[in-house]
């Protein structure tokens, strides 16, 4: 056994004075099989990524020769990623991702927030039946084509705008924002009344700094969800330059692909090599795997505290 | 956000109504979903063949097959003498398989284009797997771009006579004749379109009548001294010679029914449905079909299918192709009539295409179409200049037109060799015809060229020779049935979960005659008759 698991075993099992008095005695010996049984499902877990960065750096007669996934590149080979990158259209894609999803983000932010204030408030005027309405949007979706009808009378339809303004509130996440705001002590709201402020300065500076949770899981929820937009861009954009990234790298993933049941089938060519495919998931993964790791430490305070309160 | 006005919201309702409005027209006698009217059907457009280099093997089939020619041609003449536009925006609603090429002010195929057809074509790309989505929400609209391609649409036939340029009078009978490539389409073609209460609406894009093609690692067969050309007893002999140290002889995608096209074709089955006495009969009711199950479920039970048939992607499965641990995968015909395979295989093995089965090699014969393009209703002068752009891209092979789309500009997108050979530059990477599609707006008649590759051509040639005219076609072809529209993908999917669980074992072969009963009491026998219907209108023609 290595030093430096021996030392991670010392450290895990607790000595008899650092226990809790309702934590039985553990032996080494389960210590140890619960370290190898997190190591095992650490390399499950890791493995799919090392086969997929892997496969995305290997040439690609190594990958078709490897039956098309390759665990470790013989050669390493930035073929795929030339290839996506080429032409400038991933770039480009990237970069209305980008605008996409921090505009997005910012307007759902600003919106959800002040209407979920609103509704946490008591007394506000047709408050009930505004939430009613909300709830009823998780009952009976619109529907696509009635949704493009609307977004066409809007005049959005090759609009990047029709990205963002008919997802600009997600009713799931009012909810969370205004149970969390009703959580906030009434005192705070009628001490700041006593002192003259008004809705926009109590909401500026006595809810936002106290809903900070919440506001960074919502808004990782809108930013998720504005990153992975994809269906509205097939449906309401006729210009392909304005593409999201999704959209392009599901091209480059299903490229040529048959899908069941739908037309390609007759006239399907071959898919794109499994380089290149690999290639287009590390890509999607990247801006993700960044920003997750800082707003992950708010995921459980923010949801929870919002999912207790009616 | 502005809130939406009353008069806005009427409109939206209006709109909805058209959909409801659509399907009320089919509800009723359902003539506006049938061919035939009391004038009788206008005539198919007169074929003529398309002026262009003689193939070095040109097709025998009746009624058109692909010519097939070796080498490129050394002299590319051009079939259009004045640009078809008149410089105005075409919007045109098609798919894509790729991704999006650079827009076009940046793009030098695509601008291009638009300058040889002195139009400004604006391509509206949707990624081939939501097209019908996107066409079920144009089509619900009223803003209709000025052409789309039609391709699987429900109640297509009432949407394109409500909504669509009626084109009869500009393309039937000789009237074709203006736009001689487009004159040069197949008539099987335009017959699987079919027309709307006799008229015509749309531009068929043609494709080969080969169905789905067995590819073979020819190199594993003659090691197992497998027969070539095979007879079914032959075929199972190969597979079971061939499946061995983790090889399997037959290997099948997710989301197929174990290609029971295929088995089903060559057994003689009918061809979808089969006309008796004059009335429509299911194709998996009949005897043949039953022998090709069987047969197919005895193939599984002796291992001969990839253990990963049914779940393995299209993707997965090409690469246990190629890494030889599937001998026989069933795959679209231009994978090979191209090269696509050659170029993925390299000199691993020899990639061929095997018929199913010798010595009479019955098969069914696909539409030959793989949509049609329809254009939205307009003055006379803007549907003859839409035509005509259509003709421009219909151009045949070996023609300045069909280079310009197919290869793009010389010296940008590719060079030419001593021999006329093309040789593509890096440009052509990311601009090509697949990239810029002008191809699913109209097109031209297949042909056969594996490049650099005399004797593949040769193959697939006699390949197609073969299989076409021994092989079944689909009755129902061109003819309408609501009932088909509204229910065929659910029936349909009721014989493959059914053919599944029959071949993997799961249900017993016996249970296969309930199921053709049930599918014929919960639909089939609607459409039989509503195909019948069709078919004694569309017969005066």
């Amino acid at each position: 056994m290595s030093n430096h698991l021996t030392r991670a075993l010392n450290s895990t099992v607790l000595k008899k004075d650092q226990r809790p008095a309702w934590m039985p005695p553990t032996s080494p010996l389960v210590v140890a099989l619960k370290a190898v049984s997190l190591v095992i499902i650490l390399l499950l877990v890791l493995f799919p990524f090392l086969v997929v960065v892997s496969t995305s750096l290997a040439d690609k007669d190594e990958v078709i020769d490897a039956g098309g996934w390759v665990v470790w590149p013989g050669d390493l080979s930035f073929e795929a990623y030339s290839t996506i990158l080429a032409g400038g259209v991933v770039t480009r894609a990237t970069l209305i991702s980008i605008g996409v999803t921090v505009i997005g983000t910012a307007i759902s932010l600003v919106v959800t927030i002040g209407m979920a204030y609103a509704l946490a408030r008591p007394r506000l005027y047709a408050g009930k039946p505004i939430v009613i309405l909300v709830l009823l949007t998780f009952l009976f979706s619109p529907g696509m084509i009635p949704t493009y009808l609307v977004v066409q009378a809007f005049g959005l339809i090759d609009s990047l705008a029709a990205l963002i303004v008919p997802v600009t509130v997600n009713a799931f996440n009012l909810i969370v924002l205004r149970a969390f705001f009703q959580g906030i002590p009434d005192e705070l709201y009628e001490s700041a009344r006593l002192d003259g402020a008004g809705d926009l300065r109590i909401l500026r500076q006595i809810v936002l700094p106290l809903s900070k949770a919440a506001i960074a899981v919502v808004g990782l929820f809108y930013a998720v969800s504005y990153w992975n937009s994809f269906f509205g861009a097939i449906l309401y954009l006729n210009d392909s330059s304005k593409w999201p990234l999704q959209v392009v790298l599901r091209q480059y993933v299903l490229e040529a692909s048959p899908i069941a049941g739908s037309i390609s089938s007759a006239e399907a060519m071959v898919s794109s090599p499994n380089s290149i495919q690999m290639a287009v998931l590390v890509l999607a993964l990247i801006p993700i795997l960044c920003v997750y790791p800082f707003v992950q430490r708010h995921f459980t305070k923010g949801v929870l505290t919002g999912a207790v309160k009616g | 956000m502005s809130q939406p006005s009353r008069r806005t919201f009427l409109q939206f309702a209006v709109a909805a109504g058209i959909g409801a409005g659509l399907g009320a027209c089919s509800t009723g006698s359902g003539s506006t979903g049938n061919n035939g009217s009391s004038a009788g059907p206008a005539p198919w457009p007169t074929f003529k063949a398309a002026a262009g280099p003689t193939p070095d093997l040109r097709s025998t089939i009746e009624g058109g097959g692909p010519d097939a020619f070796l080498r490129y041609p050394d002299q590319i003449v051009a079939t259009i003498t004045e640009p078809p536009g008149d410089g105005s925006v075409v919007e045109a609603l098609i798919p894509t398989y790729s991704p999006p090429p650079t827009p076009v002010a940046g793009n030098v195929l695509w601008s291009a284009i638009n300058a040889a057809l002195d139009a400004d074509v604006r391509l509206n790309l949707v990624p081939v797997s939501e097209y019908g989505d996107r066409l079920a929400t144009v089509t619900a609209s009223n803003d209709l771009p000025d052409t789309m391609l039609i391709t699987d649409l429900p109640r297509a036939r009432q949407f394109v006579q409500a909504k669509c340029a009626d084109i009869t009078d500009f393309v039937s009978g000789d009237a074709i004749l203006e736009y001689p490539n487009l004159a040069a389409i197949p008539r099987y073609a335009w017959q699987a379109m079919g027309r709307v209460d006799g008229r015509i609406y749309g531009v068929p894009l043609p494709r080969g009548r080969q169905s789905q093609t067995i590819h073979v690692n020819r190199s594993a067969l003659d090691a197992v001294g497998a027969a070539d050309p095979w007879t079914r007893d032959e075929f199972a002999e190969a597979m079971h010679a061939v499946t061995r140290d983790g090889r399997y002889g037959i290997g099948i995608q997710s989301g197929s029914n174990y290609v029971m096209d295929i088995w089903a074709g060559g057994f003689g089955a009918p061809n979808r449905w089969e006309i008796v006495d004059g009335e429509f009969v299911q194709a998996e009711a009949s005897d043949a079909f039953y022998e090709a199950l069987d047969f197919v479920r005895g193939m599984y039970a002796d291992g001969l299918f990839h253990p990963g048939s049914g779940s393995l992607s299209q993707n997965d499965l090409m690469n246990e192709y190629y890494a030889q641990n599937v001998v026989c995968v069933a795959g679209n015909f231009t994978n090979y009539s191209t090269g696509t395979y050659f170029e993925r295989v390299g000199d691993r093995f020899v990639t061929d295409i095997a018929p199913i089965f010798a010595p009479d090699y019955k098969n069914w014969l696909g539409a030959g179409l793989f949509g049609y393009t329809v254009f939205k209703q307009a003055d006379p002068d803007r549907i003859r200049m839409l035509l005509r752009l259509c003709d421009y891209i219909a151009a045949p092979y070996g023609s300045a037109e069909w280079e310009l789309l197919n290869h793009g500009v010389e010296g940008e997108h590719f060079t030419r060799g001593a021999d006329g050979a093309i040789a593509k530059t890096p440009l052509a990477d990311t601009e090509n015809w697949n990239t810029v599609p002008f191809k699913y707006i109209a097109d031209s008649m297949d042909i056969i060229q594996v490049p650099g590759n005399e004797d593949a051509t040769r193959r697939a040639f006699e390949y197609v020779e073969t299989v076409v005219p021994s092989g079944t076609v689909n009755p129902a072809v061109g003819l309408a049935s609501d009932t088909l529209d509204r229910q065929g993908a659910a029936l349909e999917q009721r014989f493959t979960d059914a053919v599944i669980a029959i071949v993997t074992g799961r249900e017993d072969i016996s249970t296969w005659a309930d199921v053709a009963e049930e599918v014929r009491r919960d639909g089939g026998d609607a459409i039989a008759a509503e195909l019948a219907e069709s078919a004694a209108e569309d017969s005066t023609a």
